[in-house]
């Protein structure tokens, strides 16, 4: 679906809405049985989901973030996986700030092709340390077109699949050390994963072991490697926030309907004023996190400085994330008992909303993060 | 120059010019030893010095924004208004509490006859008048239908008996606009008229209330055979709980403006730098909560403003506005009292480092927040029936 030069932005957010809404509508499992990750993700394709964000020159459809965001918000109502934002966002990102690099390269083409056809899955392993936020130069080695070492809370792939890993390079003359992009078969004999599952996502330790890599050589090399992985992270991170409040908002969707129609007492416990007040508080929580991501999804677009974005990002991810397990725990009081059964399925919102939270920074790390950001919005006083 | 300018003229003006303009214009005139501070954050004027500053911006044509010019105002769109909001807070302007501008005036200009509109509302501009609001009683507060101060109609007047409590600046004030009951119905709203009362009719009686900040800003007021003439009564008989209860302009979106948090907090990073905090990793871990919640209020409020100027007209969901920014500036003035330490404890200004400020009086200001204006209490029951659409309770309440 490519725009035409009368289709305004918000006219393409509500096209990419109603076709999103069958396929939602098939998929939305609230404790059904798991899906196929790979029946869904070949369905995504179909529909174009992947190319999404990847550049024309790519072959992709060039949309907004917003567009993307709007895409996950739904997913996270419907409880979908954060597969999309972990094998489709980021990658797509992150493929994007590398070809902004390097232009005319057949690999980025053949991966971005891989992406967008539902091929092979892609996945970014740039993680060497619990509660990281930003990549830091790289431990794993590339020798010699070989790699080894450790990568922690990779998204793990439904079927073959292509890791883009960072890792750092040493020069056998001058002994510089630089960090590089390379891409790696998932299929490779040499590689170990260690899988962790969290709701909707699962994330592995990977571990490599002199293995070779695709295309003999780095994709990208110094260090615009690590600014294209931030790039590609923040720019995950705003989907994923959409994901979040998405969680949020249909949890406390799924609660107003439990307690509005829950009789105890001879009247609804809807009615109830400490349940009211918990709900407006939980909406308001709600309105909160949904301001976020949409400006950090306008800073983006607008594309501002790398320190705005981070900040947005920041300020989303936290808020976000803080707001989803809020809102995933009270869902879960509200529904009495019931709540807290694995057959009721309200818990899956809290699940949902404690991997968004947790993984790519928790909130308390991107507070800290949007501080060093500072820009003081409030002026001095005399 | 502004001054030649009429009222309404600035309008026309596009946004950023007439930004530049009110910037200008108040960094020239606003006393800077009128401005909000760090000893001070939340300061207001009252007496003397409002009626000085009201008179100036009159004369220099920046009285009521909000005004449609057939009224003397400003006839500014909604848009503007909150530009006008925004360069009053960053010129750190002393709020007026106006209830003749924000209230009285839209009401007449509503409800009012001819007669009342040309006798009162000019008085108004040029604060010759200065208006309180008597709502509230000892006995009618969020349940304010179940008001008694009673106006018995004889023949010309209205006789009055009661007590008005929580008034604002009566004890500054020359009237007073007020509900009271004149009638008896089976549901309390009805029986109830708007009237306006002279503050110098015999038998009025006013006194001051200190708060826990200091402040005596509220008054009880006393009605002693009060008699009121029947041409001040405001709308029909009976009909006065319609008459105030309508909505009147955007005051229930200002309310919520971010601003004068950003004051509190403006003084918390202050505080912070003053004890040597920055690298207590508790405190900016902390502080960082706050700067998160502001920041993000910030994006709510202009999300909700940018609906309003698309026009979108304010429904109940403005009611989250006020709930969350009351209590956001409680949090503020609280985690300043922490972090000043013993002086978070004692009363009166005192000098933290290079700076004095009164860190009892700025968390005690900020107590009355989620009171006013609507107890925040009866905003969330607001949000849930009329927003959220739960049930009514018990009593279909």
């Amino acid at each position: 679906m490519s725009p035409t030069a009368s289709t305004t932005a918000d006219e393409i957010i509500e096209l990419l809405r109603t076709s999103a809404t069958p396929f939602i509508t098939r998929h939305a499992t609230a404790g059904a049985q798991q899906l196929s990750h790979e029946t869904l993700w070949s369905e995504m394709a179909e529909l174009g989901w992947q190319a999404l964000l990847l550049p024309e020159a790519l072959g992709g459809s060039s949309l907004s973030l917003r567009a993307a965001a709007t895409l996950t918000r739904m997913f996270g109502q419907a409880l979908l996986p954060a597969t999309y934002v972990a094998n489709a966002i980021i990658p797509a990102a992150l493929l994007t700030a590398v070809h902004a690099q390097h232009g005319n390269d057949e690999r980025l083409r053949e991966l971005a092709l891989d992406l967008s056809t539902a091929r092979r899955c892609l996945t970014l392993a740039w993680q060497e340390n619990i509660g990281e936020l930003e990549p830091p130069p790289p431990r794993t080695r590339l020798r010699q077109g070989r790699l080894s070492g450790r990568k922690l809370f990779v998204p793990t792939m439904a079927g073959a699949g292509v890791m883009l890993v960072t890792a750092t390079i040493h020069d056998e003359t001058s002994g510089d050390a630089q960090p590089v992009l390379v891409a790696v078969d998932a299929a490779e004999p040499s590689v170990t994963t260690k899988v962790h599952v969290g709701e909707g996502l699962s994330l592995a330790s990977v571990d490599f072991s002199n293995t070779p890599i695709r295309y003999g050589s780095p994709l990208l090399e110094g260090p615009a490697v690590l600014d294209a992985v931030c790039a590609a992270l923040d720019t995950g991170r705003i989907a994923l926030a959409a994901q979040l409040e998405g969680v949020a908002s249909a949890a406390l969707e799924r609660t107003l309907q439990y307690v509005n129609q829950r009789i105890q007492f001879g009247r609804p416990i809807g009615s109830f004023q400490t349940i009211q007040h918990r709900c407006v508080d939980l909406h308001i929580a709600t309105a909160l996190a949904q301001a976020t991501w949409q400006h950090a999804a306008q800073v983006h677009q607008a594309a501002s400085t790398v320190p705005a974005i981070a900040r947005a990002t920041s300020a989303a991810k936290a808020r976000c994330g803080d707001t989803a397990t809020l809102v995933g725990r009270n869902a879960i009081q509200m529904h009495g008992a019931l709540g807290f059964t694995e057959e009721a399925g309200v818990g899956r919102y809290l699940r949902a909303a404690l991997l968004g939270a947790s993984w790519l920074g928790t909130s308390q790390m991107h507070r800290r993060r949007f501080m060093a950001h500072g820009d003081r919005d409030a002026g001095d006083l005399a | 120059m502004t001054d030649t300018l009429s009222p309404g003229s600035l309008d026309l003006l596009t946004d950023d010019e007439f930004r530049q303009r009110l910037r200008d214009w108040l960094q020239e005139h606003y006393p800077p030893t009128l401005r909000q501070n760090y000893r001070r954050p939340f300061l207001r004027l009252r007496g003397e010095p409002a009626r000085e500053w009201q008179r100036l911006l009159l004369q220099h044509g920046w009285r009521a924004p909000a005004w449609p010019r057939e009224f003397g105002g400003m006839g500014l769109s909604f848009r503007k208004q909150l530009i006008y909001h925004q360069e009053f807070e960053r010129a750190s302007v002393a709020r007026v509490l106006d209830a003749g501008e924000v209230q009285l005036g839209p009401t007449l200009m509503r409800w009012g006859n001819r007669e009342q509109q040309q006798q009162y509302l000019p008085r108004i501009l040029a604060y010759e008048d200065f208006w309180c609001q008597g709502y509230s009683e000892p006995n009618a507060g969020s349940d304010l239908a179940s008001l008694r101060t009673q106006a018995i109609l004889e023949d010309t007047h209205f006789v009055i008996n009661g007590q008005k409590i929580w008034t604002t600046h009566a004890n500054d004030a020359t009237h007073m606009f007020a509900l009271v009951r004149t009638g008896k119905f089976p549901k309390r709203q009805q029986g109830i008229s708007f009237i306006l009362i002279d503050l110098r009719t015999p038998g009025v009686r006013i006194r001051p209330i200190t708060a826990l900040s200091g402040e005596d800003e509220f008054c009880e007021v006393f009605f002693d055979d009060v008699r009121v003439p029947r041409d001040n009564l405001v709308g029909e008989l009976d009909q006065g709980w319609t008459v105030a209860k309508s909505l009147l302009g955007y005051e229930r979106v200002f309310i919520g403006s971010p601003g004068l948090t950003g004051k509190a907090l403006a003084l918390t990073r202050r505080l912070v730098r003053e004890r040597g905090l920055e690298n207590d990793q508790g405190v900016m871990d902390r502080l960082a909560v706050l700067e998160t919640d502001l920041h993000d209020y910030r994006l709510l409020y202009a999300q909700m403003c940018d609906r309003i100027c698309e026009g979108r007209q304010p429904g109940a969901e403005v009611s989250a506005l006020k709930i969350y920014a009351s209590e956001l500036r409680q949090r503020v003035t609280e985690f300043n009292v922490d972090i000043g330490a013993e002086f978070g404890g004692l009363l009166g200004a005192a000098d933290i480092g290079t700076t004095t400020t009164d860190l009892h009086w700025q968390l005690m200001m900020t107590r009355q927040l989620s009171i006013y204006a609507g107890a925040n209490e009866i905003q969330r029951d607001i949000i849930a029936k009329a927003v959220l659409g739960m049930p009514a309770g018990k009593d279909g309440r």
